[in-house]
């Protein structure tokens, strides 16, 4: 009897194993379909193409607007339009964290289960387009939908090809604490950003306020996305990463200048000490700094922490004129990429060409703050003109530059940076500790 | 009575047929056992043994993600070789040894302490047990993004209450000062793991026979006497298990320094799975990331091996 239990069990065990592993939908539908496709290839796909529109289609949006509290509605309202415009299209919202963005997404293309449409930012997309994983927009955009397009950081790569297509500006700009600036007897923020030794000396007044004060915000942990909000100093002290021929040249005298810059400004309390991504806003929005550069979403999250309008006690303004002369302006352009892995590449570029519909990306400026792409939104939309942001940029002729770590292992660089100015903050000397980076970024090359 | 007539029922089966049915019977016992395991077995094979081969096998291989290339190239040991060669790895592997045996240490020293403390009848046990146990209960991300605003320099409440106390008079920076952030982290590991050694060696003491502490008792032992010559000797066992297994999750863990400090400042807190994520994740060269596992794995093998057998081996002779 147990001898028969047992044989049947294993049977069963069997059975239930291969017919797991086997396990397809229809396999029959799937063979007579490639039967047919070799037979009359021809008809075939005028068939296909005849009835493709009320075939049931699923694409999957990877982004990290449907984690964050602000944006998740809203990223499911645009979701909703794209179904209802086109009924037999389901889009599955693949919502990855943002800190979690880059190792879940390279991990799911290098398993082959990219998701069809990809929400990125600037420095995101080199990783990805380096592994093979995006496909090439230009073929589904005419020449007049490109030129619509401002431009701004664009996602053009080596081979000409465009990988990744603004979806936004997101800008960057300086916002200031007014109160802390009176309290502390600083001059006019317009004086502020013409002179640098005005903009250095009120960071001193405002951190001689008291121990907890520091004079700009800024992200100081070793998050390689935070180096994106640090490294415009270098720009100041015209320190590059690589020079045009592509050597390694962080250790360069302009270098150690702007070392020796961050060390003077660390030990004095000119920008923050410790403080990591999930801090800065805080301490910014709860009066511990004069300065913090943020993203246009800065006045909504600042009066949302501080439970005060942001424009009752803070402004924005355009960086300062730095020691060489130069004015910047960072950007942290928002993008949209299709995977090269997609299987209905035509209705992934149509619910990228959808989010750049004046429709989404007014809804997107209006829920969030991130301006629109589009020129001839601006054009027709004269209420834009008024934003405080937009009219810093306009008015500040900025020198526009791109995050030189934009290479596709972008990360490991920012990360050796990063170590090697905390080992500056710590003492360590400049000189040393930047040839050691050197080497360390030459390892991982551009 | 003829005797030659009278046969004896065993004596009358063949001696094949027994070996036979005994055969079958065991054989069938066998299957049996083997169809009960297959599940799980598959299970593990499929989750474990696959990666890990997998991983052995891209140790030999060339392969960076973001450079990709229709084969990868065979390269042997070479990612051994620069596993080896590379500081950082040697550098985070001793931090890793510092963290690893300074946080089972400590928790081993706290754990057993309580253990102790609630052996013994105690007013409201069950609930002081309890709320020991929450910080093991609650998940390591959550633990590292509140230990991040813990020790946060503007806000943080360790600052607040060490200052009160008068023990600091400025505002630490916890997970900046290279000095801290390795003290930080471990505070926050011990913190969360002190529970389960806690937990574990309750159970142990609990299989005590009260018979020993009576007779060391007679024998004019003291509280000392009972835990070094009663006690820690019929524990040891438990104890053995218990650190081993801390010792094999402190070399794993990952979120809990990942989260608050990215392995910063500089590399203060860059343990092996820090560097290793950083391998796969920031560099994308999951060939090194490989070889990097590979010996880790190794190494964990030859040291549970030799630790069981120095620290649990006399308790079975």
């Amino acid at each position: 009897m147990k001898k028969a239990f047992a044989s049947a069990l294993v049977v069963i065990m069997l059975a239930t194993l291969l017919a797991a592993c086997g396990a397809t939908a229809e396999p029959e539908t799937i063979i007579q379909t490639v039967e047919v496709e070799k037979e009359v290839e021809k008809i075939v796909t005028v068939e296909v193409e005849k009835e493709a529109p009320e075939e049931p289609i699923v694409i999957r949006f990877a982004n990290w607007g449907g984690t964050e509290e602000f944006t998740a509605a809203l990223f499911q309202e645009f979701i909703d339009g794209f179904e209802a415009q086109n009924p037999n299209v389901t889009v599955e919202s693949v919502a990855i964290p943002y800190p979690d963005y880059i190792p879940q997404l390279t991990t799911q293309i290098a398993a082959g289960q990219a998701p069809d449409v990809m929400q990125s930012y600037v420095l995101y997309s080199p990783p990805i387009q380096g592994m093979g994983g995006l496909g090439a927009l230009d073929d589904y955009f005419t020449q007049e939908e490109l030129d619509d397009i401002m431009e701004w950081q664009s996602g053009i790569y080596p081979d000409g090809k465009l990988y990744a297509i603004s979806w936004s500006p997101g800008v960057a700009v300086m916002h200031y604490n007014k109160e802390v600036l009176d309290e502390a007897g600083c001059a006019p923020v317009t004086e502020l950003s013409e002179d640098w030794a005005l903009f250095e000396e009120c960071m001193g007044k405002v951190a001689g306020l008291g121990e907890d004060m520091y004079g700009q915000i800024i992200m100081g942990d070793k998050d390689p996305t935070n180096y994106f909000w640090d490294f415009w100093f270098q720009y100041g002290w015209d320190c590059q990463i690589w020079d045009e021929e592509g050597n390694v040249v962080i250790n360069s005298p302009e270098c150690v200048d702007w070392g020796e810059w961050m060390k003077k400004a660390y030990d004095n309390r000119w920008i923050s000490q410790g403080v990591g991504g999930s801090e800065v806003r805080n301490t910014f929005a709860n009066g511990h700094g004069g300065f913090f550069l943020d993203g246009p979403w800065g006045p909504g999250v600042a009066t949302v922490l501080s439970g005060r309008d942001f424009w009752e006690w803070g402004g924005v303004m355009a960086w300062p004129v730095f020691p060489n002369g130069k004015r910047l302006n960072p950007t942290s352009t928002h993008q949209l990429m299709m995977a090269s892995q997609s299987e209905h590449p035509e209705v992934a570029a149509a619910f990228i060409k959808y989010l750049l519909s004046p429709e989404v990306q007014l809804a997107y400026y209006e829920g969030t703050g991130m301006m629109p792409i589009s020129r001839s939104i601006w054009a027709t939309h004269d209420t834009l003109q008024g934003d405080a942001q937009q009219q810093v940029l306009t008015s500040s002729s900025a020198e526009f530059v791109k995050n030189p770590a934009m290479g596709a292992r972008w990360m490991m660089t920012s990360d050796f940076i990063m170590g090697g100015l905390q080992e500056i903050w710590d003492g360590a000397d400049i000189q040393e500790t930047l040839d050691r980076v050197a080497a360390n970024v030459e390892t991982v090359g551009q | 009575m003829n005797k030659t007539e009278v046969k004896s029922p065993l004596a009358a089966q063949p001696a094949p047929q027994r070996r036979s049915a005994r055969w079958s019977h065991s054989t069938g016992e066998k299957v049996l056992a083997v169809a009960l395991l297959l599940p799980a077995a598959s299970v593990i094979l499929l989750v474990v043994g696959y990666p890990i081969v997998y991983s052995i096998y891209l140790s030999s291989f060339e392969k960076i993600l973001t450079q990709p290339k229709p084969t990868p190239p065979f390269v042997g040991l070479q990612n051994y070789i620069n596993v080896i060669k590379d500081p950082l790895v040697l550098e985070s592997t001793l931090l890793s040894f510092r963290y690893v045996f300074i946080s089972t240490a400590v928790s081993f020293l706290i754990g057993f302490a309580l253990a102790l403390l609630l052996n013994r009848p105690l007013k409201g046990r069950a609930l002081i047990r309890s709320l020991f146990l929450i910080t093991w209960l609650i998940p390591s991300t959550v633990t590292a993004t509140v230990s991040r605003l813990l020790f946060s320099p503007q806000f943080g409440g360790i600052n607040l209450v060490l200052n009160q106390l008068g023990i600091i008079n400025r505002m630490l920076d916890w997970y900046t000062s290279p000095d801290l952030a390795l003290p930080a982290v471990m505070a926050v590991n011990i913190w969360r793991s002190f529970p389960y050694m806690m937990v574990m060696l309750l159970a142990g003491l609990q299989t005590v026979p009260d018979e020993l502490y009576d007779a060391a008792k007679v024998d004019g032992a003291g509280w000392l006497g009972r835990l070094r010559y009663v006690t820690l000797p019929s524990m040891r066992g438990i104890i053995a298990i218990v650190t081993l297994v801390s010792i094999i999750w402190n070399f794993q863990q990952f979120t809990t320094i990942y989260i608050p400090t990215k392995g910063g400042p500089s590399t203060a807190t860059t343990t092996l799975a820090v560097n290793l994520y950083k391998t796969a994740f920031y560099a994308f060269d999951h060939g090194k990331a490989a070889a990097m596992g590979t010996l880790w794995l190794v190494f964990l093998l030859v040291f549970s091996a030799l630790y069981l057998r120095a620290v649990g081996g006399r308790n079975r002779t």
